[in-house]
């Protein structure tokens, strides 16, 4: 099976659906990007752990910049998770460790061109909207991530035994409704958004 | 401050506007409202907020097929193969060390548990007389030569030998006796097995198979090393003793450092 090209690859992933998927496995089992990755956080002070939940992170945010518009095609993508990969660790390295701030400047990213405090989501609000979610119920959270990865009404309708495509279409809507009271509801106001 | 709950209509034009789907009338009217209208900006970050909520689940959804790839196309997963790898050497040889050990542990857990039964056939084994041609085979060493074939069983063997008499012409009851004891001691009856070896007293050497036969006795039974000693004594204590060397093997054996740990 011929190898895609990453533009190829970006591609399948801003269609999203199945073709996202499947790009997203061919990244995530290409062997050199994964060790390139792992390498680094093993020499900078973490192991090989730290190193696979690295990679697995860099590739969350790597997706969800790409399906946003936020990707550039300069560089290929095995730089592009690279530089992810080295800016979430040394995140993490400065809340674990504070008093390591400056030993690892071989880590610091110069001119970083996709604003990587987009890569990071505040934890306090991360786990009210996980308890939001968790008020919505699986069925709607399955249908609402489904739309929001780009997944037709037809292929909404069929993954989750829906009749047809107008009635995945009302359930969305009904969905979305929901959780938009819940999160007015909730005291996640305006203010708090970035 | 009122809020809207966006209709379906509302939400379409939400996504329209977030997507850059809009034409620039649109997109203008649709700015304006979020700068006049405070109920209409807080529903639209409402939606946003939405979709960031869902973010949230699709990253959690990632993360586990990640996991299930993980164990799928990397067999026992990279950082697995990678930290058996990176195994200093010494982590290595300390590892063959200890299988060394406990192999060579359980391999003397297994003689010592098995000796008993296997210093009875060392040292007191039943064998029944190899015949040259023309001679004539006693009945006693017809009973014998059927319990070594496994034409008869422990029980029978002894049955039938008991049936012979002391007043049997020749020493067959002694020899007979000799055997029972033999019997006895495999089954465990120390008893029977000494008093047996004491009937077969006008033997040669019988006095020095019972010494035997009663060390062999309480290794049989479980007893102490120091009673398995005191029973030793007697036969290390006398150079010329049929059974010196099979004492000086199982004097050794019994307070070896296997045995004194396994027993």
């Amino acid at each position: 099976m011929a190898k895609e090209t990453d533009e190829e690859l970006v591609n399948m992933i801003k269609s999203g659906g199945p073709a996202r998927e499947k790009a997203l496995h061919r990244i995530y089992t290409d062997s050199n990007i994964r060790e390139k990755i792992i390498a680094m956080i093993t020499n900078n002070n973490g192991n090989q752990q730290d190193g696979e939940d690295m990679v697995q992170e860099a590739i969350i945010v790597m997706d969800k910049n790409i399906r946003e518009g936020r990707y550039r095609t300069e560089g290929n993508l095995q730089s592009y998770l690279f530089a992810i990969g080295k800016y979430l660790w040394m995140n993490q390295l400065r809340k674990k460790k504070p008093m390591l701030k400056g030993s690892f400047s071989d880590l610091e990213m110069t001119g970083d061109p996709d604003e990587p405090d987009h890569f990071l989501l505040d934890e306090e609000r991360k786990m009210k909207l996980q308890a939001i979610l968790s008020r919505l119920g699986n069925r709607c959270q399955e249908i609402l991530s489904l739309w929001q990865l780009s997944f037709s009404m037809e292929e909404i309708a069929a993954q989750l035994k829906l009749n047809d495509a107008s009635t995945a279409r009302k359930a969305k809507y009904d969905c979305q409704q929901q959780l938009i009271k819940l999160i007015q509801k909730s005291s996640l106001t305006k203010s708090d958004l970035t | 401050m009122n809020q809207i709950i966006p209709d379906e209509a509302l939400l379409d034009q939400f996504e329209a506007y977030h997507s850059g789907r809009m034409n620039t009338e649109d997109q203008n009217r649709f700015a304006n409202r979020l700068a006049t209208e405070p109920g209409f900006n807080e529903s639209y970050h409402g939606f946003l907020t939405s979709r960031e909520a869902i973010e949230i689940k699709i990253s959690d959804d990632l993360k586990a097929k990640m996991k299930k790839w993980q164990k799928q196309s990397l067999p026992g997963g990279l950082s697995e193969a990678g930290r058996i790898r990176r195994l200093p050497w010494s982590a290595w040889a300390a590892a063959a060390a200890l299988l060394f050990l406990l192999t060579f542990g359980f391999i003397q857990y297994r003689s010592v548990q098995s000796y008993p039964l296997d210093a009875i056939d060392e040292y007191q084994p039943v064998q029944a007389l190899t015949l040259r041609n023309g001679d004539q085979d006693s009945g006693l060493n017809g009973i014998i030569r059927d319990y070594t074939s496994e034409a008869a069983t422990l029980d029978q063997t002894i049955s039938a030998l008991l049936k012979i008499r002391p007043e049997t012409p020749g020493n067959e009851y002694q020899k007979a006796q000799s055997y029972l004891a033999k019997l006895y001691l495999r089954q465990g009856l120390c008893a029977d097995a000494a008093a047996a070896y004491l009937r077969s007293g006008e033997l040669e050497g019988a006095r020095d198979e019972a010494e035997i036969g009663a060390v062999l006795c309480l290794i049989r039974e479980g007893h102490t090393r120091e009673e398995i000693n005191g029973a030793l004594k007697p036969i290390l204590d006398h150079p010329n003793h049929s059974y010196a060397l099979a004492a000086r093997e199982i004097d050794q054996k019994i307070n070896g450092f296997w045995w004194r740990l396994f027993k």
